[in-house]
């Protein structure tokens, strides 16, 4: 499980980052990126069922528990081979791993967002997009 | 209160969310989002999630201060109310009640506000105005002129069942972001979307059709839309006929604005002009959606007219999905205004000038003679006090210096008078000219109601206690009160609202279940006439207006264009507003590290041609000019803004040094939306 | 070369394309498999109901694929001569960036395997399941003039019996 972003909905508001910061002393685990004045979209762990972060890291720092990758702190050794294997760039360090932990089980951004733009679920992300194409194709035949 | 979960209203927009506020030790430690909240659904912005940042922020002031030289030393508050009642109450004797100013705060609760004209008047002042007359005295003046009130007429949530939601001037995404929500889901179900606005904001994403408007020239495109409308039979005639007067003359003054005439003048396409016109009239239940960008001109009255003409010509008004939403900026303008913190109206939108008022308000409140007129709106205050007419002024949770236009002309104001006493949370740049600074609480220090937007009175609760030897404005203001002579006692907030609900005909029926529950939405009425046959239906004018006839007023206005023109000089047009993570003049947000971290300093954008055509490449300092002076800007090159156009944010110090104090006739609102400029290399 | 479409008027919403590409891409390659079969075998083809309408939302492989475009691991990719967009499995590492960004939604979830999971347009058969199982043929499989042919032509129909019907 992780927080799927329904791309027409985010209005780049800033409110997933400013709540995950709040929850993080400080830090943010989403980053947003504004393109081309068209569209943004959070950026945040995939929690991937195949982590290449996991694979790298050298001191099993990151380990699949449950629904998220978790970070041990204590086994990390700051080397950010996680940061370069990340192919979405969603790991973060500052000589200390910091990504997406799902506020363990609650995630503040997809609680906060003014839009429900972020999803706690696959199910209810794919089912709203597709519904909402269905709708316009609908709208189409009359 | 060792560990509790306080329920408040947030301090921020218009929009009225709520959330819980976790206490522990007596202090508020976090953040729990309302689920079950009516208008937000549990979201909140970035500036709601970053709220204790403000409330628990080291430079909260704790002491009241005395001036001394360019300082100030703290004092106690016996000294300090003493102080401030003698230099009010010598400017009341030396020069009259009418030379006195107050200005109230529209963050401040219902209570706060109405003690606090109370007090103005009661000494015999008329001159009380609030920040409203910045933001949305055009729509007070406007649309109370046109429809008999102005405030939003339907709920927000009811933009959700719009078929066609025509966004003017607004840029709810950033500013009133759970107001996308509602957009959102009724573009999903196949509303149009049309968003009118000089730039491509997060707001115009959303758009079918957007119209990207030359600054100042929002008339020309109204009328456009509205000689469409005529020409292609597209009026609403029943509607017209019965709940009407004044079509004809309008029609006759739109046969100039022919489409063609309007993209002339506002730059966007003949062919969108019609389509829009065409989408909003067509659909069965259209919502004009409205903020600074339709008030903040010299013609900001007319703006708000053309639009009030546009729904009454196609009827699109006191049914679901239809409507006008003037998107209110602060946690309680709605409500400071309501309270009559206007210079024009006592509390209920009463006239000064009817003798009622004053009759009923002298017996409420036990004076013989209150001012029976209109006094100085906020900027005229500091006019008045740079000519020397105004020698003394008490400024409560506001900052003019940098939310009035031209910044300049108010130092040079606030410097001229007497006697200047600032009641506020931070030492602002207002609070640092001030005689005496008397330290007010924050929201979740106090508990009193915030009227949002959608006219819901809510109660916030006390979550902490105010800083240090800061204390709450009600029992400021009481005390205040009483050194000067007027026997009040101290009062609860219940209490007020007591005496609020026996003047104010629209909060009447407002129950304290009635403001646990979800808030409560009032509906106009003037004397007991309910507009709405279903009584507590939340949506205004159903069946009639609130004007002497019960018909809506249909005037026409003409383009005028906007009080200062381009030239050779000065090329670049340059307009002014919001970004979402920070909040006005900055007092609360400019101290919440989260939210500086995402927008840190003042920047300028301007489109890739005019920067390249001066050499500019993204994130230098470059120097942007006009006639009142130069502010040093981080520049961002972006598409959001049409060539010849650039924006400033005015939350940072520096943006309204340069902006234009030309003012509506009526609404008396300063053009902060368009200016000439110049932007160079720094 | 031929593509999927849907003759929207003639969907009854009976979902037997829905069955028909489960179990095609089962491994019993019968019902019973694709209900029992661990990973369960899941359909690419999802009739929607918007307004008593019924939506059959099939992959369109699109030719500029955003699913395509947005896998950062090469494991969605568009064959240049078919057309057809498919995912190799051993690339893909679940992170359902396609099923957010297709404006179908119609890339699914197979958790107990973790891949991404849709229409790969039967490449094994000579007409792919869910056309061959619609009772109604609502599904087409031809190229796209033929079926604007066929939309056409059945306009023309329809104006010509209007027409003789007023003469």
């Amino acid at each position: 499980m992780s927080v799927y972003v329904d791309m027409e909905r985010c209005i780049a508001c800033h409110a997933c980052l400013v709540a995950c910061k709040q929850r993080h002393a400080g830090v943010s685990n989403i980053s947003l990126q504004i393109v081309e004045e068209r569209a943004a979209a959070p950026q945040l762990c995939r929690q991937c069922e195949r982590p290449a972060c996991m694979a790298v890291c050298p001191s099993q720092a990151l380990v699949q528990e449950d629904a998220v990758i978790a970070f041990h702190i204590e086994k990390c050794t700051g080397c950010e081979l996680c940061l370069l294997a990340c192919p979405f760039g969603v790991v973060w360090s500052d000589k200390l791993v910091h990504k997406c932990d799902l506020c363990s089980g609650d995630p503040a951004c997809v609680a906060t967002c003014p839009t429900q733009a972020l999803l706690g679920t696959f199910q209810e992300a794919v089912v709203r997009i597709r519904s909402r194409a269905a709708k316009t194709l609908q709208r189409g035949l009359r | 209160m060792t560990q509790a979960k306080v329920a408040v209203i947030c301090p921020y927009c218009g929009v009225g969310c709520g959330f819980y506020i976790k206490v522990e030790e007596g202090r508020a430690t976090g953040i729990e989002y309302m689920p079950d909240h009516p208008t937000s659904r549990g979201s909140l912005c970035p500036k709601g999630n970053a709220a204790l940042e403000a409330l628990n922020h080291p430079g909260r002031l704790q002491h009241p201060l005395m001036r001394s030289g360019d300082g100030f030393l703290p004092i106690s508050w016996e000294k300090a109310l003493a102080l401030a009642a003698e230099g009010l109450g010598g400017a009341l004797r030396d020069y009259g009640p009418e030379n006195v100013g107050f200005l109230a705060s529209s963050k401040c609760t219902n209570e706060e506000n109405y003690l606090f004209q109370k007090l103005a008047r009661s000494l015999g002042s008329p001159n009380v105005d609030n920040c409203a007359r910045l933001c949305h005295a055009s729509t007070v003046v406007g649309l109370g002129r046109a429809i008999g009130a102005c405030a939003t007429t339907n709920p927000l949530d009811d933009l959700a069942n719009s078929r066609c939601i025509f966004v003017i001037g607004s840029n709810f995404s950033e500013n009133h972001s759970p107001v996308a929500r509602y957009v959102i889901e009724a573009k999903e179900e196949g509303a149009i979307i049309i968003v009118a606005d000089p730039r491509r904001t997060p707001t115009a994403w959303l758009a079918d059709i957007f119209l990207q408007i030359r600054p100042g020239t929002d008339v020309a495109l109204l009328n456009g839309m509205m000689h469409v409308i005529v020409e292609e039979g597209l009026v609403n005639h029943s509607f017209l006929k019965e709940r009407t007067q004044g079509f004809a003359a309008l029609a006759e003054s739109l046969k100039e604005y022919t489409a063609k005439r309007a993209a002339e003048i506002t730059c966007v396409p003949e062919g969108d002009i019609i389509r829009a016109a065409r989408a909003y009239a067509r659909s069965p239940a259209s919502a004009i959606v409205y903020s600074m960008g339709v008030t903040q001109h010299v013609s900001g009255t007319d703006n708000v007219q053309a639009l009030a003409n546009l729904l009454l010509i196609c009827g699109h008004i006191g049914r679901p999905g239809t409507g006008i939403f003037p998107l209110r900026g602060q946690n309680n303008v709605q409500g400071a205004c309501d309270m009559g913190t206007l210079t024009e109206f006592y509390p209920g939108y009463r006239r000064p000038e009817d003798r009622r008022t004053t009759e009923v308000f002298g017996r409420a409140w036990g004076v013989d003679r209150l001012p029976n007129h209109c006094g100085l709106t906020s900027l005229e205050m500091m006019d008045s006090a740079r000519e020397g007419r105004l020698r003394a002024m008490y400024i409560m949770g506001e900052d003019p210096i940098n939310s009035d236009p031209h910044s300049e002309k108010t130092r040079l104001a606030l410097d001229a008078l007497d006697f200047l006493v600032v009641q506020d949370i931070f030492p602002t740049d207002t609070a640092q000219m001030a005689d005496v600074v008397l330290p007010a609480s924050a929201w979740a220090e106090k508990e009193g109601t915030f009227t949002s937007t959608e006219r819901r009175v809510q109660w916030t609760n006390r979550a902490v206690f105010p800083p240090g030897q800061a204390r709450e404005d009600l029992w400021i203001i009481s005390e205040i009160a009483g050194r000067l002579g007027l026997g009040w006692k101290q009062c609860t907030a219940e209490q007020v609202l007591a005496e609020i609900k026996s003047l104010v005909p629209t909060y009447r029926a407002i129950t304290r279940e009635m403001l646990a529950r979800e808030g409560f939405i009032w509906i106009h009425s003037i004397e007991g006439y309910y507009p709405s046959r279903r009584k507590g239906s939340p949506i205004l004018h159903e069946e009639g207006f609130p004007t002497p006839d019960g018909l809506a007023i249909i005037s026409p206005v003409h383009f005028r264009p906007p009080a200062e023109e381009t030239s050779p000089e000065h090329p670049l047009i340059l307009t002014t507003g919001r970004v979402g993570s920070h909040y006005n003049a900055g007092s609360m947000t400019m101290r919440s590290p989260s939210l500086l971290e995402i927008e840190p300093k003042l920047y300028v954008e301007l489109h890739p041609a005019d920067a390249s055509a001066r050499g500019i490449v993204d994130g230098e300092t470059v120097v942007v000019q006009t006639a009142r002076g130069e502010a040093r800007a981080a520049a961002r090159v972006s598409l959001r803004v049409a060539p010849g156009v650039v924006f400033l944010p005015f939350h940072f110090s520096g943006c309204n040094d340069l902006t234009l104090d030309v003012r509506d006739p009526l609404a008396k609102i300063p053009e902060l939306k368009v200016a000439a400029c110049q932007v160079r290399r720094g | 070369m031929k593509e999927v479409f849907v003759r929207l008027d003639r969907c009854l919403g009976c979902k037997s394309c829905e069955n028909a590409c489960a179990v095609e891409h089962s491994s019993g390659k019968s019902l019973i498999a694709a209900l029992s079969e661990k990973p369960a075998s899941l359909r690419r083809v999802y009739v929607e109901m918007v307004e008593g309408q019924k939506m059959p939302m099939i992959c369109r492989h699109c030719k500029d694929a955003s699913c395509v475009a947005v896998c950062r691991t090469g494991a969605m990719w568009q064959d240049p001569t078919s057309g057809v967009v498919d995912r190799h499995a051993d690339k893909c590492v679940g992170c359902w960036m396609c099923a957010m960004v297709c404006p179908n939604g119609v890339i699914g979830q197979q958790k107990d395997a973790r891949l991404a999971v849709k229409c790969d347009r039967c490449s094994g058969r000579e007409v792919p399941a869910c056309v061959e199982a619609c009772p109604t043929h609502a599904l087409i499989f031809s190229e796209e003039e033929e079926f604007s042919e066929l939309l056409r032509k059945d306009a023309a129909a329809r104006i010509t019996r209007i027409y003789r019907a007023r003469a």
